[in-house]
């Protein structure tokens, strides 16, 4: 391969290099994302049982009953 | 609404890192990063005391006031949980935290530091709540699976208690009461503040040793 042939691919390969490069700028507006509400979830195969996915007041009530357990003076 | 927060009780816990192992295992935490450690005071001497410490979900958390690109948000059970697709690394969060709760992941080329890591109180992140890609950033997201912390739940001597600051400061309140000593060294008002009104966070009815 002579020099000049050379040259033009290393400088190809070189222009080329950043294409592989992660755009990495902010959307406009603001970046960052909207978390949803804790409460919805699709079934993942990990749900508690006792409560009903996307019911806020179910998800409340869970999560209280589930703090007892903590509590040894807690009625049994 | 419910306002998560964790106290962990002096008087109970037994330095068996079972919290830290439990916050390691269930969020698959990185190599090198700790986002629960137990802390000992008079360690050696008679009448030591462990807590154990994470992120305590400040109500004003200074993290969020310095970070530079503004990646942290509160959910609305008082959660404090960041963007780590906007977090660059920088560490100014972890020099504002005073409980040295954010953790940087240092595996990168010249002890290159990642992006922050830190306990989301089993709440995960951005991303779609139990999906593949908020565990694989933030770990698992047992709030949305309708559970509390895993640290907190599988304390084998309950000191670390997880939940609604309500409902947890009556627990401890009840603990304190009915042994009669206990919250001196580690309380609700040392770890959160004596209340007072107006304040987010404040607890009603605070107990006279908590």
């Amino acid at each position: 391969m002579s020099p000049a042939r050379l040259l033009v691919v290393a400088a190809t390969a070189l222009a080329l290099a950043a294409c592989g490069e992660r755009v990495q700028t902010m959307p406009v507006g603001g970046a960052k994302k909207a978390d949803e509400p804790v409460w919805q979830i699709t079934d993942n195969g990990y749900l508690a049982p006792g409560w009903t996915p996307g019911n806020e007041a179910s998800w409340n009530a869970q999560l209280r009953k589930r703090a007892q357990a903590q509590n040894d003076y807690a009625p049994r | 609404m419910a306002r998560m927060k964790f106290i962990c009780d002096a008087e109970r816990c037994i330095e068996c890192n079972g919290c830290v192992t439990a916050c390691k295992a269930e969020n698959d935490v990185p190599w090198g990063v700790n986002r629960r450690r137990v802390v000992t005071l008079n360690d050696g001497v008679a009448g030591e005391r462990s807590i154990s410490v994470a992120c305590m979900h400040c109500s004003d958390a200074p993290c969020m006031a310095v970070c530079p690109v503004d990646c942290f948000y509160r959910t609305a059970e008082g959660v404090v949980l960041h963007d780590k697709d906007i977090c660059i690394g920088c560490g100014y969060c972890s020099y504002a935290c005073p409980f040295g709760a954010p953790q940087f992941p240092s595996n990168g080329a010249f002890g290159l530091r990642g992006k922050m890591d830190k306990c989301t109180f089993c709440a995960g992140g951005p991303e779609a709540n139990g999906s593949e890609a908020e565990f694989e950033k933030y770990g698992r997201n047992r709030l949305a699976e309708g559970k509390l912390p895993a640290c907190a739940e599988m304390c084998s001597t309950k000191a670390l208690l997880g939940g609604d600051g309500d409902v947890i400061a009556d627990i401890l309140r009840t603990r304190v009461l009915n042994r009669g000593k206990g919250s001196e060294v580690w309380g609700w008002g040392t770890a959160y503040g004596k209340p007072s009104a107006g304040q987010p966070g404040a607890q009603p009815q605070e107990g006279k040793k908590s």
